[in-house]
C-alpha cells in the first residue's frame, strides 16, 4: 500500500509541474459553451460566430449533457466558459456548482446568460460570486422605457446606454451608441463587495417583479439598483459576467430596431446589443485589459546594475517594463497613472512614474529610516488585471566613515583632541631627554 | 415544380418579403433577406459545395447573376471536379447546367455515376440519384432502393433518413419502406419548450426532412397519418423562430423546405401577424393583421375571408359576436378590424382569429393558421388625483396636509427630521371611465441631485385611495442619515395604463442629526483610483552654533598646548641626554604614526583597518620604546658611577 500512495504521490507532483491548465492572460482560446438545448446555436448565432471569428474554439454541449467535464486527468480542459443555459435544473456529468467555482477559483473566465426562469445551479454559481438574481418568474419592468414591439407588459425593455459604466474597456463605445434592448431578470450586487462591478444598471422607473401578480412585497430591486448586467474579476483576476437576458445575445435583438414605446421617441435601426456583445465577450475571455510586468530593473544613479542593497538617502532610480494585451499581442502600456511605492511596513514614498512607451520610470532619494524596504507597484483599475509586483531591498544606515567630517561647529572638539596628541608627542621628548639643569649644577 | 416557376415564385416573396419585415421585426416568418446574406457571404466561391448551394440559393431567391459570374462559376465547376466523388460531380455538372455555354464531357464523371448506383453510402446514393435526375437518366429503383436499405441499416442517422426520403421520392417503385419509415423519424424529433420540433443536425437537417416528407407524400399521393398538423405547426415554429443557418448548406435546405411549405398538395401553413401595436384604445380602435405564408408572402392559391371568432379576457369580452375584417392591401397580406367600439375594460384580450379560403377554393382544406391568436391590450388613460403631501411629528398621527396643483410642484419647501414622518395621499382615476384605477406601480421617489441617489418607496392601495407614509426614524439607514434637499416624485404606471405618470409633487429638506453612514461605493472608488501621493519627510539637520562660536572655542581649546610650549621654552627646555640610536628614532616615528593612524581612521578608515594597524605601530612603539629607555637607563647608571 505504501509504495502506491507514494508512486500515486509522485505521479500528481509529475502532474501538477507539467500541468498546462488554464493559460493566463487571454492566451487560452478553448471555450466550452454550456446551452439549454442546441437549437440556441441557431438562435445566437452571430454571437458565437463573432466568437469563433475571433479564433476562440469553442465547444457547445447541453447543459445535462452526461459527458460533461470541466477537466481531463486533473487539468483543465477549457479556459473559458459560457454559460447560456438559465433553465438547467442540474448539470451533466462531472460539472457541478462548485466545479464552476473550482474553475473561476483556478483563474477560468465565465459568461453567464440568464433568463426568468433561471434554475438553481446557475444562482447558485452568482451567489457563490455576490450576486444575486431575483425571484424565478420576475423580469425587469419599465413601464416608461418600454420597446415599441413590447408584448404589452413593458419586458421589452430600452436600456438607456447611458446607463452602463463608465470604462471603455468593458463596454467600448457602446456608451455612446445605440439603446439596448432587453428582456429578462434582474439581479443585485453584494454592496461590501468591492470586485464587483455594475456594468449596466435599469432606469429611475424601472422595478422587478412578476408582471402577472400584484405588487405585495417590496420588490427585489427598484430604481438604479436594479442590476442588468454586471461583473466580477476575483484577485486572481478571473472574470466573470453576469447578463440577466439570454434573449441580450440573440440574433433577433442583435439585428431589431429599437424604439421606445412613447411617442415622438427617437428610431435606431439597429440595437446597440451587437456591439456591447462583442465588447463584454472580449473583456470577459481577456482579450483585452489584461496587463504584465515584463521586467523591474533598480539602481543607483549614474549606476546600471542593481546593488544589492541601498544606504539611507542615495538618490535611486527604479523602472518598471508593463504590457497590455491589444489585439492578442503584447504591447507597450500605455497608462500615465502608475504609482510606485517604497514600503516598510507603511509606504514611505509614493509617486507616479513617468511613462516612456510601456517604461516606466522614477528617480528618487531613500528615505533617511532603514530597514528592509519594498518596490512595490500595486496597479489596480477598473477594467485592467490587477497589477503587483514587488521586489524587495535592505536600507542600511550610513557607515561609520560616511557621516560628515568637518563639522564646523565640533571645532572646538577636533582641536582639543589633536592638541592632546601634538603635547603627548612633544611631552615624550621633555619626559626622555630633558636634564633639570638645577640638579646638573 | 419546375426551376423557372420557383424562380418567379422567389422573386414576388423576396419583394414582399422585405416591405413586411420592415414593419415589425417580430416577424415570426422565415428572413429570405436573411437568407441572402448567408448566401452572400460564401462569395467569392473557392469550393464546389459552398458554390452550389448558394448560387442555388441565390437563383431561387431571384438574383440573376452577370456573365463574368457565369464564367467564373464555369470555371470552378471544371477545376475542382474530382472525378471520383459522386458529390463533387453533382455539385459540378449541377452548377455547369446552371449557366450557359458551360460543358462537362461526360466522359469525365460516367464511370463515377455508374459506380455510385450500386453504392451502398446514402448520402452517395442522394447525390447519385438527384444527379440521374438532372441528366435525366433513369434510375434503376429496385437495385437502388436495396443498396438504400443495405445504406441505412449501416448508419440510420436522421440526416441519412432524411436523404433516404429524398432518393425515395424519386425512385418508381420500392417507397413504400421508406415511406412507413416517416413515422418513426417522427419520433426521434426532438421537442423544445413544448413548442418547437427539430431534429438535432440544426435547422439544415431539420428542413432537408421536411421537405423529404412532402416531397415522397407528393410521390405516393397521401400524406402520413401521424403526421398531424400540431407536429407540423412545432416544426414550422421551429424553422420561423428567428433561425440563421450558418452556412450555406442549411440555409439552402431552408429556403427549399419553406418553399414547399408554401406550395404544396397536403397543408400549408399560414402566419397570422399583429401588424399594428399591441394596445388598442377609443383612439386607436383599429387591429392590422397580416396573413401570409411562412416567407411572409401573399397566399397565390387562394384568396381568404378573415374573421375574428371572439376576442375575450378572463373578465371580459370585447366582440360580441364573430366579426369579419376588411381587406386592407390588394394583395391579401393584410386586414383590418375596428375592434373598439367603445371604451371597454381595460384588460388583456385574445382574439381568435379564423381564416376560410374564398371560392372557388373553399373547399381546399390545405390552409390553416399556425397560431390564430393574437394578443391585444386594451389601454386607458390615468389621472393621478386629489394629491395631498405634509410632513408631521411621528408620534403624532396625520397632520394637516397641503393639496398640490395637477401636474405642479408644491411651491414651498417641506423640512423634515428624524422624528417625522412624510405623509403622501393620492388617487389614480381611469379618466375615460372615471373609476378609480389600482395600478402594478405606485413608487414614492425620493431623489437628492447632487449625489444622484434615490430612495423608492411603495404606495399602498387601500379603500380607493393610495397612502405612502414614510418614518424617516425607520428609514433614517436607507437614506444614509445624508441631509439634504431631496425632491419627492410620484411614479404611477401600469401595464395597462398608456400614459405613465412620473409626477415632482415637492422638495422636502431632510435633517439627520447623525452622522452619515459611509458609503461602500466610495470605498470601491477609492481602491481603483491613484491614491494620493506620499513625499519622505527627512530629518531636519540639527542646530548648530555660529562659525565665530566654534572658533573662538577652537582658540580656546588650543591656547592650553600654547602655553605649554611657551612656559616650556621660558623655563627652558633642553634636549640633553638625546642621543642618536635607531631605537629612539623608530620610537618616535611610530608614536607619531599611532597619531597620524587615529587621524586617518577619523576621517576614512573604520574600526577594523584601523585595529590591524594599530597592532603593527603599537608592536613597533612597544619594543622600540622599550629599547630606548633600557639604553637610557644604562647612560645615567655610567653617569652616575
Amino acid at each position: 500500500m505504501r509504495p502506491l500512495l507514494l508512486c500515486l504521490g509522485v505521479l500528481a507532483l509529475v502532474q501538477a509541474i507539467f500541468s498546462k491548465g488554464i493559460l493566463p492572460d487571454g492566451q487560452g482560446k478553448r471555450l466550452l459553451v454550456l446551452l439549454d438545448n442546441y437549437s440556441q446555436r441557431e438562435t445566437h448565432s452571430t454571437f458565437f460566430k463573432s466568437l469563433r471569428d475571433r479564433g476562440f474554439q469553442v465547444t457547445f454541449k447541453t447543459a445535462d449533457d452526461s459527458d460533461l467535464a470541466l477537466t481531463k486527468y486533473n487539468e483543465y480542459v477549457y479556459d473559458h466558459l459560457a454559460l447560456f443555459c438559465p433553465n438547467v435544473a442540474e448539470f451533466g456529468g462531472n460539472i457541478t456548482t462548485k466545479s464552476v467555482v473550482d474553475f473561476i477559483d483556478a483563474g477560468g473566465n465565465v459568461l453567464v446568460a440568464a433568463n426568468s426562469q433561471l434554475a438553481e445551479p446557475i444562482r447558485e454559481i452568482a451567489g457563490e460570486c455576490g450576486i444575486e438574481f431575483s425571484d424565478e418568474g420576475t423580469y425587469v419592468i419599465d413601464r416608461f422605457n418600454s420597446d415599441v414591439n413590447d408584448d404589452g407588459q413593458n419586458t421589452l425593455i430600452v436600456a438607456d446606454s447611458n446607463n452602463l459604466i463608465y470604462n471603455k474597456l468593458i463596454v467600448g463605445n457602446s456608451k455612446s451608441g445605440a439603446p439596448l434592448l432587453y428582456r429578462g431578470i434582474a439581479m443585485t450586487a453584494d454592496p461590501e463587495n468591492p470586485l464587483l462591478l455594475e456594468i449596466l444598471s435599469g432606469s429611475s422607473y424601472s422595478y422587478t417583479y412578476n408582471p402577472q401578480e400584484k405588487i405585495t412585497e417590496y420588490p427585489h430591486s427598484v430604481g438604479k439598483s436594479t442590476l442588468l448586467i454586471s461583473a466580477l474579476q476575483a484577485r486572481n483576476n478571473a472574470r466573470v459576467v453576469f447578463v440577466g437576458s439570454l434573449d441580450f445575445f440573440s440574433n433577433d435583438f442583435f439585428e431589431s430596431s429599437v424604439q421606445r414605446a412613447a411617442q415622438d421617441s427617437k428610431r435606431f435601426e439597429k440595437s446597440g446589443n451587437e456591439e456591447l456583445a462583442a465588447s463584454l465577450s472580449q473583456w470577459v475571455f481577456k482579450e483585452k485589459g489584461v496587463i504584465r510586468v515584463s521586467s523591474v530593473n533598480h539602481h543607483k544613479v549614474g549606476e546600471k546594475s542593481p546593488s544589492g542593497f541601498y544606504t539611507i538617502k542615495e538618490d535611486i532610480v527604479y523602472s518598471i517594463k508593463i504590457e497590455e494585451v491589444v489585439n492578442g499581442k503584447w504591447v507597450p502600456f500605455q497608462a500615465k497613472d502608475v504609482q510606485l511605492e517604497f514600503v516598510r511596513l507603511d509606504p514611505f514614498i509614493r509617486a507616479t512614474l513617468t511613462n516612456s512607451n510601456g517604461n516606466f520610470n522614477l528617480q528618487f532619494k531613500i528615505p533617511d529610516v532603514y530597514g528592509i524596504f519594498k518596490f512595490v507597484v500595486d496597479y489596480n483599475r477598473v477594467g485592467y488585471t490587477h497589477l503587483f509586483s514587488s521586489t524587495q531591498v535592505p536600507v542600511r544606515p550610513l557607515e561609520h566613515t560616511q557621516y560628515e567630517r568637518f563639522i564646523p561647529a565640533a571645532f572646538p572638539y577636533y582641536a582639543s583632541a589633536f592638541s592632546m596628541m601634538i603635547a603627548v608627542f612633544l611631552f615624550t621628548f621633555i619626559q626622555l631627554y630633558h636634564v633639570d639643569e638645577q640638579k646638573q649644577k | 415544380m419546375t426551376s423557372k416557376s420557383l424562380f418567379c415564385f422567389g422573386v414576388l416573396l423576396a419583394s414582399v418579403a422585405f416591405v413586411l419585415s420592415a414593419t415589425n421585426s417580430n416577424y415570426p416568418t422565415i428572413n429570405l433577406a436573411n437568407l441572402r446574406r448567408v448566401f452572400d457571404a460564401a462569395k467569392p466561391y473557392s469550393d464546389l459545395s459552398n458554390a452550389f448551394y448558394s448560387v442555388k440559393g441565390l437563383t431561387l431567391l431571384g438574383e440573376k447573376f452577370q456573365q463574368q459570374q457565369h464564367a467564373e462559376i464555369c470555371n470552378l465547376a471544371k477545376l475542382k471536379l474530382d472525378k471520383n466523388s459522386i458529390e463533387s460531380v453533382f455539385f459540378a455538372l449541377s452548377l455547369a447546367r446552371s449557366v450557359p455555354n458551360c460543358d462537362i464531357p461526360s466522359a469525365d464523371y460516367q464511370q463515377t455515376l455508374t459506380k455510385a448506383a450500386s453504392s451502398q453510402n446514402v448520402a452517395d446514393l442522394y447525390y447519385y440519384t438527384q444527379l440521374a435526375e438532372l441528366l435525366k437518366t433513369p434510375i434503376d429503383s429496385v437495385k437502388v432502393s436495396k443498396s438504400l436499405l443495405e445504406g441505412l441499416k449501416a448508419d440510420s442517422s436522421v440526416l441519412n433518413q432524411g436523404y433516404s426520403l429524398h432518393i425515395a421520392s424519386l425512385l418508381s417503385e420500392g417507397q413504400k419502406t421508406f415511406y412507413d419509415n416517416i413515422e418513426d423519424l417522427l419520433e426521434q424529433a426532438d421537442e423544445v419548450d413544448k413548442k418547437f420540433l427539430q431534429y438535432e443536425g440544426g435547422v439544415g437537417t431539420t428542413s432537408l426532412v421536411l421537405e423529404g416528407v412532402f416531397e415522397l407524400s407528393a410521390k405516393l399521393k397521401k400524406f402520413p397519418a401521424k403526421f398531424d398538423q400540431a407536429k407540423l405547426t412545432k416544426f414550422v415554429n421551429y424553422l420561423t423562430s428567428k433561425r440563421s443557418p450558418t452556412n450555406p448548406k442549411s440555409a439552402y435546405f431552408l429556403l427549399k423546405a419553406a418553399l414547399k411549405l408554401s406550395d404544396n398538395q397536403f397543408h400549408i401553413p399560414l402566419v397570422l401577424n399583429r401588424l399594428s401595436s399591441v394596445s388598442v384604445s377609443s383612439q386607436q380602435p383599429n387591429l392590422l393583421i397580416s396573413v401570409t405564408n411562412i416567407v411572409g408572402a401573399s397566399v397565390r392559391q387562394a384568396q381568404f375571408n378573415v374573421e375574428a371568432e371572439s376576442a375575450k379576457s378572463a373578465k371580459s369580452t370585447l366582440l360580441s359576436a364573430k366579426k369579419p375584417f376588411t381587406q386592407k392591401s390588394s394583395d391579401g397580406t393584410t386586414y383590418e378590424l375596428k375592434l373598439v367600439e367603445q371604451q371597454p375594460t381595460a384588460d388583456f384580450y385574445t382574439v381568435l382569429v379564423s381564416v376560410t379560403p374564398k371560392a372557388p377554393a373553399n373547399n381546399d382544406k390545405r390552409f390553416y393558421l399556425v397560431d390564430n391568436k393574437v394578443l391585444v391590450k386594451v389601454s386607458t388613460v390615468a389621472s393621478v388625483s386629489d394629491v395631498q403631501i405634509g410632513t408631521g411629528d411621528r408620534d403624532q398621527g396625520l397632520p394637516k396636509l397641503k393639496s398640490v396643483q395637477e401636474n405642479q410642484k408644491l411651491k414651498e419647501k417641506l423640512e423634515a427630521d428624524q422624528q417625522s414622518k412624510l405623509y403622501v395621499r393620492f388617487s389614480v382615476k381611469d379618466k375615460l371611465k372615471g373609476a378609480n384605477l389600482e395600478v402594478h406601480q405606485a413608487f414614492l421617489r425620493f431623489s437628492e441631485a447632487k449625489s444622484g441617489r434615490e430612495i423608492i418607496f411603495l404606495a399602498q392601495f387601500s379603500n380607493n385611495q393610495y397612502s405612502a407614509d414614510v418614518d424617516l426614524a425607520t428609514n433614517a439607514k436607507s437614506f444614509r442619515r445624508l441631509s439634504g434637499v431631496y425632491s419627492v416624485e410620484l411614479v404611477v404606471a401600469d401595464a395597462l395604463l398608456q400614459n405613465p405618470i412620473s409626477w415632482t409633487l415637492a422638495d422636502v429638506n431632510l435633517h439627520f442629526n447623525e452622522e452619515p453612514s459611509s458609503d461602500a461605493s466610495q470605498d470601491r472608488a477609492a481602491l481603483f483610483s491613484k491614491k494620493p501621493e506620499i513625499q519622505h519627510l527627512f530629518r531636519p539637520a540639527e542646530k548648530t552654533p555660529p562659525a565665530a562660536v566654534s572658533t573662538v572655542f577652537t582658540a580656546l581649546t588650543l591656547a592650553p598646548l600654547a602655553l605649554l610650549i611657551i612656559l616650556w621654552l621660558s623655563i627652558g627646555v633642553n634636549f640633553s641626554k638625546f642621543s642618536f640610536s635607531l631605537s629612539g628614532i623608530v620610537f618616535h616615528v611610530a608614536l607619531a604614526g599611532i597619531f597620524g593612524l587615529f587621524y586617518c581612521y577619523w576621517v576614512k578608515l573604520n574600526m577594523f583597518q584601523t585595529i590591524k594597524y594599530l597592532a603593527l605601530l603599537g608592536a613597533v612603539a612597544f619594543f622600540a620604546g622599550n629599547k630606548l629607555l633600557r639604553s637610557l637607563a644604562t647612560d645615567s647608571k655610567e653617569k652616575k658611577q
